[in-house]
This record gives structure tokens, C-alpha cells and sequence, in this order.
């Protein structure tokens, strides 16, 4: 599996498709793709840990994208702030699972794992 | 002596890789090992909080101290290994918190962590990446930003090591890229 983080509008999704291959992709749920775009727009439909482990088990190579979402002032709302720490926890979670880590700046993709 | 700069997102996993650092750099120079816990307790959130990051040290041999103001009066000894999370909570309080300095709080802590630093301690200190949501604030929000920034870049300068991290990845942004893991 791997990772691709960084801000919003970086090219994320350019960078999967020039350098990783990636043709074909489901867009903020955990579908039935081999490549999930906007990961952190699955988070806030409930994507957790299990639906993430039945996802990863029925696609080991899968491409994830993820905006980094923490680098704000923290939320009034409490939803948001919650909304933000599960993300980045389930960044860390997925960067540990992942065999590569991507981190997309200005569409430059650095290798961090 | 050392200091150690990292800072990081929400969720970013930098609270447990700074922990990591301070056991190690306690295991390999000994003295104390100081939790300098900077959070005001006021609602079952930050209470949850607390003890999230309290279960995250536990048997790891932290002596916790609290101290939400004046980080400079931190009682330490030389070769203590001090770990201070995290400056965008002491900003804070600092800032808009009875007992807090207010319009000296930059110089106040930094100041402060030039005191601890010269008294010949190991510090690993923790900071708030809030820089980039680009929202606009009321006045009091943007000049507590710009504040942390400050903060952020004067420790940086004097930090012998700057560390991002990404999904509980440090990334170098200051020193050898050879000391981190």
C-alpha cells in the first residue's frame, strides 16, 4: 500500500497518476478501487480502522491520497476538531502500514518512507 | 546539552515521536526525566487529553510537571532531560490567561527556554503547526498566529535540531539527518 499526504491542491492525484500508476480511482469513500482520493472526505462518512482493514485486505496495493487537514487553528466546532485528530491519527496509521510514504509539495512528490 | 524543536499538525503523531526522543536522550545522559505539562484542565475534552497523552508515557519514567505559565521557572538540574509540551498551549495561556504575561508572552517564553537551556538541560520541545488553513481570524487570533510563528522561528534558530512531522514521520528541517528515527 501507499500514501500520498499534503495540502490541498498540491497534485496529489496528478503525481499518483504520473508516477504510480494509478488510471482509475473512488472518490472520498472506500470503494470498490484500487486508489481512494480525498481519504480525509472518507473519514468524515465513519471510515475507521476495520472498514480500512476490510478495504486493505481486499486491495494490499491500493494507492491512498489524503489531504493533511491539522495544520489550521484548532476548530471551535467540537466535530471538526475531532474530525481533524482522526485523520491525522489515521495517517499515522496508514503511513506505518504503508511500504511508501509520498508527501506531494507543490506538486513535487517527496519520498518520506 | 541539546535542544530539539518539533513541531507538526493535529493528529500529526508528534507528541509520540517527542516522547520517544526524550527517552532516549534520557537514557543516554541519565538525570531526569521532566514532563512539563503546559495544558489548563478545564472540560472533559482536554481532561480526555490529558489522559490519552498520560497513558501514552506511562512506564516510561516521566516525572510530570505542571506549569502553564513561566516556563523559565521550571525547577530542572543539568543533564535533565525536559520534554515541553507544547508551546502552543503556553502561547495561550500566556496570551489570554489570568497569571499569564500578555503582551511580553513571546519574550517570556522564550526567554524562559533560554534559562532552561543555559542551566544545562536536554530539552525537546513541542510546537503547533496552525500556519496554514487560510482562514481569516478576528485581530486577537491572527496576532496569537503570528506570535506562535515568532516563537516557532527564534526557537529554531536556537534549536540544534528542527523536526517536522508528517503521519508520525519526522522529517529534518534542521541538523543531522542522521540523529533522528
Amino acid at each position: 500500500m501507499i500514501l500520498v499526504i499534503g495540502g490541498r491542491a498540491q497534485g496529489k492525484l496528478a503525481f499518483a497518476k504520473e508516477t504510480l500508476g494509478v488510471t482509475d480511482y473512488a472518490d472520498g469513500v472506500l470503494d470498490d478501487k484500487n486508489c481512494i482520493c480525498h481519504f480525509e472526505a472518507a473519514v468524515r462518512r465513519g471510515a475507521d480502522i476495520p472498514a480500512l482493514e476490510e478495504y486493505l485486505a481486499r486491495h494490499p496495493n491500493a494507492v491512498i491520497l489524503c489531504d493533511e487537514v491539522g495544520c489550521g487553528i484548532v476548530p471551535m466546532e467540537k466535530e471538526e476538531r475531532a474530525w481533524r485528530e482522526e485523520v491525522g491519527r489515521l495517517c499515522c496509521y496508514l503511513a506505518k502500514r504503508a511500504e511508501r510514504v509520498y508527501r506531494v509539495f507543490c506538486g513535487i512528490g517527496e519520498r518520506i518512507k | 546539552m541539546s535542544m530539539l524543536l518539533i513541531s507538526g499538525g493535529s493528529g500529526s503523531g508528534k507528541s509520540e515521536y517527542a516522547e520517544a526522543r526524550a527517552v532516549r536522550l534520557h537514557a543516554e545522559h541519565g538525570g531526569a526525566l521532566v514532563y512539563a505539562a503546559t495544558m489548563l484542565v478545564r472540560d472533559e475534552e482536554s481532561r480526555r487529553r490529558v489522559e490519552r497523552h498520560r497513558h501514552m508515557r506511562e512506564g516510561k519514567g516521566f516525572v510530570t510537571k505542571e506549569i502553564p505559565f513561566h516556563i523559565g521557572e521550571l525547577s530542572v538540574d543539568p543533564g535533565d532531560t525536559v520534554l515541553i509540551e507544547c508551546l502552543s498551549n503556553l502561547l495561550a495561556n500566556e496570551m489570554y490567561e489570568k497569571g499569564g504575561s500578555g503582551d511580553i508572552c513571546c519574550e517570556t517564553i522564550v526567554n524562559g527556554i533560554r534559562r532552561l537551556s543555559s542551566q544545562g538541560v536536554h530539552l525537546v520541545i513541542v510546537t503547533n503547526e496552525v500556519f496554514s488553513d487560510g482562514l481569516l481570524y478576528d485581530d486577537s487570533t491572527m496576532r496569537y498566529i503570528r506570535r506562535l510563528g515568532a516563537v516557532n522561528a527564534a526557537l529554531a534558530a536556537m534549536a540544534d535540531e528542527v523536526l517536522e512531522v508528517a503521519a508520525g514521520i519526522p522529517l529534518v528541517r534542521k541538523g543531522e539527518r542522521t540523529a533522528c528515527f
